[in-house]
């Protein structure tokens, strides 16, 4: 047992694991800062799959896949705006709404164009590159940090991004001050409306990303449902790591890595497969009763 | 001023939110002819059959009526359910779970029970409802107790359901002789038939009746008032004594509860077995009844004829090989979407609101 | 400004043809009790709202302020009384905000920033730490931030709502003086308030304002106090009531020490004790924000945040929930019917059930008919037209709050707690509410009326208990010998009496 979790190939498949979740957890962050809750991040990834699986197909790039994916994600997002901005739904609607639409439309698209409904390896996805680092990918068991996907190291930029985003740029500043106190914002003339809505379309690049990871990486081809509620772990993880950027991504990836125990251990440990599938989940719905009590008692001792 | 007059200022305004839902069904129905068309387009296929087959399809004959009765079955369960607990402000996502679950129970205590028992289906219906309701229990104490958001944790809760029951139907209650299934439900076990030609069973009387007591529930019980009381205004809910506190929890409870019963009187009524492999969906589908009745039990049986015709409809035209059925879900997001908007119809205002 | 006058959607007229007018160099009171218009006007001077009518001319040109971007073009800033600021931010980065200084590259220069914060809080001796968390700061420094935040957008003229509203006195005492300053350095103040001591010892000139009219502007040194509180407080209608003598019974409700904590360490109930008793109708007067509002939430169980011990018939509260409370005999009359009176979605008949939906039950089922029955008899007792099935939201302020007290009486409550039950009320109905509660206390309640109007304090109380800062100020026993002044002069803090000590 010990020698599998702390073997190389539990790392690299953790990370695997891992990556869609980290995306997602990002996109839950920066609309959470803007003070929307943005639930449609499960049908936008959705989405963007299955947008980078079929146009890298068809197109033989992985670079275009990799852009339209993004730009799915973005559309995605815009509805959600347009829908909660505009006419006025409920966000938390919305989200539901477009999460439904997402699964009808991604079966739709795929029959439309290859006459199939349930995955797309008829046409399988060009696949985006891994980058090898030399030297420090020579490293045992951690060197295999250095051999990863480019969106593992688009991941990482991403945080960093993401963190100097909202730390050191105007925009930062908007986003978290319409979060924090719209009205506030608005009394100093910050146009909150269009604030939420550049913060969504970030949301949808980040939905772009692990979308794109979901069906041009970790498996060859988009298959229906193959989100399997990575978005809301993602939206999960964003709540424990309390906003903070690297925090987020610290606990993506410990969900990733349970994720991948519950398949991965089966090799190793005699439990079925089913009750170890509900492992992520478990420990998601622990999480949270862990983290809303502590913080419950946090703020109960500071009223004292 | 008179008596009349209110009257008349009353019926008026009745009749001007009718005609707000019936335009915004029109506007969706509209929309849905533009997808179906775009649809058609991209697939080449014949366009005129297609609309014909989708909007008529469903009353073409005694069959397809039939098929549209069925799958009004989980609708009329499903969006009772989630009337009851939106109704108290709660967005517990656990009526997809729950209805899951309560098929399964359902399917695997049937048989397990000595056939001369009496009133073995109702037994069944009974025991499911208690388990869903017992489950349904832990996001709305994870809110109560902690302020856990019930959304995510009852999402999560419906994923661990769902592989839980698919162990359960693997390993342990699995009819051996077969695959991924419960066993065979003998006559006995299930609730009888009314036309079995076309597979329309008493359950649909028992979904029925479980929205006319869900009505009755919210309308005339001091529960269901509570929990009016409570979704509509938590602050004067408290202020004049109401026990709102426990409206948010008992709620969501019987929620689960009628989605539990409403998955083993499905799988009672119109199936043999318990074969599902995937969750079916019909928990968020009652979601989208509940909006279009307006969170009005009552309203649920047409909201949900509504929701199955078309459904039956996009069945028929994925049958006749043009557009696939996941079609409906696009219709049904577009549905939510202009049902839900406030600049379009603000009859549902703060029916389906929770703070952004 | 000039005739402005400022009608809402909802009818209310806040402003009724005011008149107002600033010198540069000169700190302006805009003084009145809650509700008579003074925060709407400075809110249609500071951009964030238009009016309905009248004009408004800067400098001697007619300007259009349409934005609060507009107004500070004009160098027109406003501190508002609930703060703007994002506690979560710096005090710099709240000072800049939506203004943030940016290098070339378009990140953040926070080091500028801070430079720049320093350089203000010097220059205008306002000492504030450019890095803290606004969060953290206590009230006093936050709204040197929120000052600051205006002037660092070049303010001439600075609208500052209540300031002293959360101060204590020492910091009262520091901000007058940084106002004083910046009055030296020709900056135009407005200061909105209804505290006299803060007009009498800081302004230049005072305008009073009452029910959304001006009662006119005034030098302050050609007024006196009392005055100003006339002007302030008096009634224009007398609703002279025949009420006959009160017979005072048991006593019903004990508070004793009642201690209730506020922010920045001032209690907002400060050790107070009454008894309320059968038959009487105790008033808790004064201005709001006094108290009153932490009593009433105490005395039904809605807070549990106080210390000191509440007795109702006889038993303490201290563990009980709303719903016992209630099932003890108190009714509660909402100081707001929209926000914790009605259900605005439901309809009459409804909000008429809800205290006593649970006790008529039977099985669980609501007897909807024959509480209709009852409904149809209260709403004609209550002249409210209209029919139980319409929705709430349908009928006038008035109607509405007479439901309310339709509902909270019914069943003779031994103790009603009526929280500004007049509010918004047109004047029949106030009358005829105010029947109402001489009724139920001759039918032996004991009544405890929370009331700022003067008038229906009057016309109502037995007895009178004047709340000012969390303290009861003054007690008076003898309603009929007592003045309006009298009452003035107490509800605003510039007398005291001797409370009389507690029954044992």
């Amino acid at each position: 047992m010990m020698r599998f979790v702390f073997s190389q190939q539990f790392l690299a498949s953790s990370i695997s694991y891992a990556l869609p979740i980290a995306f997602a957890a990002l996109a839950a962050l920066i609309s959470k800062k803007a003070g929307i809750v943005s639930i449609n991040i499960e049908g936008a990834m959705s989405v963007s799959a299955l947008t980078g699986a079929l146009v890298s197909s068809f197109s033989g790039s992985w670079v275009l896949g990799l852009a339209c994916a993004v730009l799915a994600g973005v559309m995605m997002s815009m509805l959600l705006a347009f829908s909660a901005l505009k006419l006025g739904t409920d966000s938390f609607l919305s989200g539901i709404a477009l999460n439904t639409l997402a699964s009808g439309a991604c079966v739709l698209i795929m029959y439309i164009v290859l006459g199939v409904k349930g995955d797309t390896s008829a046409a399988p996805s060009a696949m985006l590159p891994s980058i090898r680092i030399p030297v420090l990918s020579e490293i045992p068991i951690l060197g295999v940090l250095f051999e990863q996907n480019i969106l593992f190291y688009a991941a990482l930029l991403s945080l960093g991004a993401v963190t100097f985003l909202l730390g050191r740029t105007k925009l930062g500043v908007d986003i978290r001050a319409t979060g924090f106190h719209a009205e506030a914002a608005e009394s100093v003339g910050i146009k909150t409306g269009r604030v939420k809505t550049a913060a969504l379309v970030f949301c949808g690049v980040f939905c772009g990303l692990g979308g794109a990871y979901l069906s041009m990486a970790s498996l060859g081809y988009f298959s229906a449902g193959m989100v399997s509620g990575r978005g809301f772990i993602g939206i999960a993880a964003e709540a424990m790591g309390m906003g903070i950027p690297w925090l987020c991504m610290a606990f993506s990836f410990l969900f990733g890595a349970v994720d991948y125990f519950a398949v991965g251990s089966q090799t190793v440990l005699s439990a079925p497969y089913e009750l170890l599938n509900t492992l992520p989940y478990v420990m998601t719905m622990a999480a949270l009763a862990i983290y809303a009590a502590a913080a419950k008692n946090r703020a109960g001792r500071q009223k004292e | 001023m008179n008596r009349k007059l209110m009257d008349g200022i009353r019926r008026r305004r009745l009749w001007r939110s009718l005609l707000r839902t019936g335009m915004t069904g029109a506007a969706a129905l509209l929309i849905a002819m533009g997808i179906l068309a775009l649809s058609c387009a991209a697939t080449g296929y014949d366009a005129a059959g297609t609309f014909r087959q989708f909007f008529l399809g469903p009353v073409e004959s005694p069959y397809e009526i039939g098929e549209v009765l069925l799958e009004c079955v989980p609708l009329l369960f499903t969006g009772t359910a989630v009337c009851i607990m939106n109704r108290c402000g709660q967005f517990n996502m656990f009526v997809e779970g729950g209805f899951f679950l309560g098929a399964f129970v359902a399917g695997v205590l049937a048989p397990m029970l000595p056939a001369g028992m009496p009133m073995i289906p109702v037994l069944c219906l009974l025991a499911a409802a208690l388990i869903c309701g017992a489950l349904g229990y832990i996001p709305a104490k994870m809110k109560a107790s902690l302020g856990v958001d019930e959304f995510v944790s009852s999402l999560m809760l419906n994923y661990i359901v769902f592989w839980v029951v698919m162990y359960l139907l693997h390993e342990v209650f699995g009819d051996p002789d077969t695959v991924n299934k419960t066993r065979y439900l003998e006559d006995y076990m299930k609730l009888p038939f009314l036309d079995e030609s076309i597979r329309l069973s008493g359950n649909l009387l028992i979904a029925v009746g479980a929205c006319l007591l869900g009505g009755l529930f919210l309308f005339r019980t001091k529960w269901g008032y509570t929990i009016r009381m409570t979704g509509d205004n938590p602050r004067f809910a408290g202020y004049s004594g109401l026990r709102s506190g426990q409206a948010v929890v008992y709620s969501q409870i019987i929620g689960a509860m009628t989605a539990g019963f409403g998955g083993a009187a499905f799988l009672l009524g119109s199936y043999y077995r318990f074969e599902w492999t995937a969750l079916p969906n019909y928990g968020f589908d009652g979601f989208v009844v509940a909006i279009i009745a307006g969170n009005n039990p009552f309203y649920v049986p047409f909201a949900a004829l509504f929701l199955s015709y078309l459904r039956v409809g996009a069945l028929q035209t994925a049958r006749m090989g043009s557009v696939p059925n996941e079609l409906i879900y696009v219709i049904q997001a577009v549905m939510i979407i202009l049902f839900g908007a406030k600049t379009f119809g603000d009859m549902l205002k703060r029916r389906g609101g929770k703070k952004v | 400004m000039r005739n402005i006058t400022m009608r809402y959607a909802n009818g209310v007229l806040a402003n009724d043809h005011v008149n107002f007018s600033l010198e540069e160099g000169e700190i302006h009171a805009i003084a009145g009790e809650n509700g008579a218009g003074k925060s709407t006007v400075m809110k249609i001077l500071c951009g964030a709202q238009s009016p309905t009518s009248g004009e408004i001319r800067f400098c001697g040109e007619p300007v259009q302020i349409s934005s609060p971007k507009a107004a500070a073009a004009l160098g027109i800033g406003m501190v508002y009384q609930h703060f703007m600021l994002v506690n979560e931010f710096p005090v710099y980065q709240n000072i800049f905000l939506g203004a943030e200084l940016c290098d070339k590259r378009g990140v953040l220069d926070k080091k500028r920033m801070i430079q720049k914060t320093r350089e203000l809080s010097e220059k205008y001796d306002m000492a504030v730490d450019p890095e803290a968390l606004c969060g953290a700061l206590p009230v006093g420094v936050a709204q040197k931030v929120e000052i600051l935040k205006a002037l660092a957008r070049g303010s001439r003229l600075l609208i500052l709502d209540e300031p002293t509203a959360v101060l204590t006195p020492q910091e009262t005492e520091q901000l007058f003086a940084q106002l004083r300053k910046m009055r030296g350095d020709k900056c135009s103040i407005v200061i909105i308030t209804h505290k006299l001591k803060e007009i009498t010892a800081l302004c230049d000139r005072v305008t009073i304002m009452r029910q959304g009219k001006d009662m006119g502007t005034y030098r302050v040194s050609d007024v006196t106090e009392e005055d100003i509180s006339r002007l302030m407080v008096g009634s224009d209608v007398s609703l002279t009531l025949d009420k006959p003598a009160a017979r005072p019974g048991e006593v019903l409700v004990r508070v004793k020490d009642l201690t209730v904590p506020g922010a920045g360490g001032k209690n907002r109930v400060d050790h107070v004790s009454f008894q309320a008793r059968q038959g009487e109708i105790l008033c808790l007067a004064g201005v709001e924000g006094n108290g009153q509002q932490q009593v009433v939430e105490c005395l039904t169980a809605i807070s549990k945040r106080y210390s000191g011990e509440i007795q109702v018939m006889g038993r303490d509260i201290r563990q009980a929930r709303t719903w016992d409370v209630r099932a003890m005999g108190v009714s509660h009359i909402p100081e707001d019917r929209m926000a914790m009176g009605t259900d605005q979605d439901a309809s009459i008949l409804e909000n008429l059930i809800a205290v006593c939906a649970e006790k008529e039950s039977r099985l669980g089922l609501v007897p909807y008919a024959a509480l209709a029955r009852r409904g149809e008899r209260q709403m004609q007792a209550y002249a409210v037209k209209g029919s139980l099935r319409d929705s709430i939201s349908s009928l006038s302020g008035g109607n509405m709050q007479k439901v309310v007290i339709a509902r909270e009486l019914e069943g003779d409550p031994a103790v009603v707690v009526a929280d500004q039950p007049t509010r918004g009320v047109d004047v029949g109905a106030i009358a005829f509410i105010h029947r109402q509660l001489v009724r139920i206390r001759d039918q032996g309640s004991a009544v405890i009326l929370v009331s700022a109007d003067m008038a229906e304090v009057f016309n109502l109380a037995d007895r009178i208990l004047v709340f000012h800062e969390g303290e009861i100020a003054a007690e008076i026993t003898d309603v009929k010998r007592a003045t309006e002044e009298q009452l003035g002069r107490y509800m605003l803090g510039v007398e005291r009496s001797e409370v009389s000590a507690i029954e044992p």
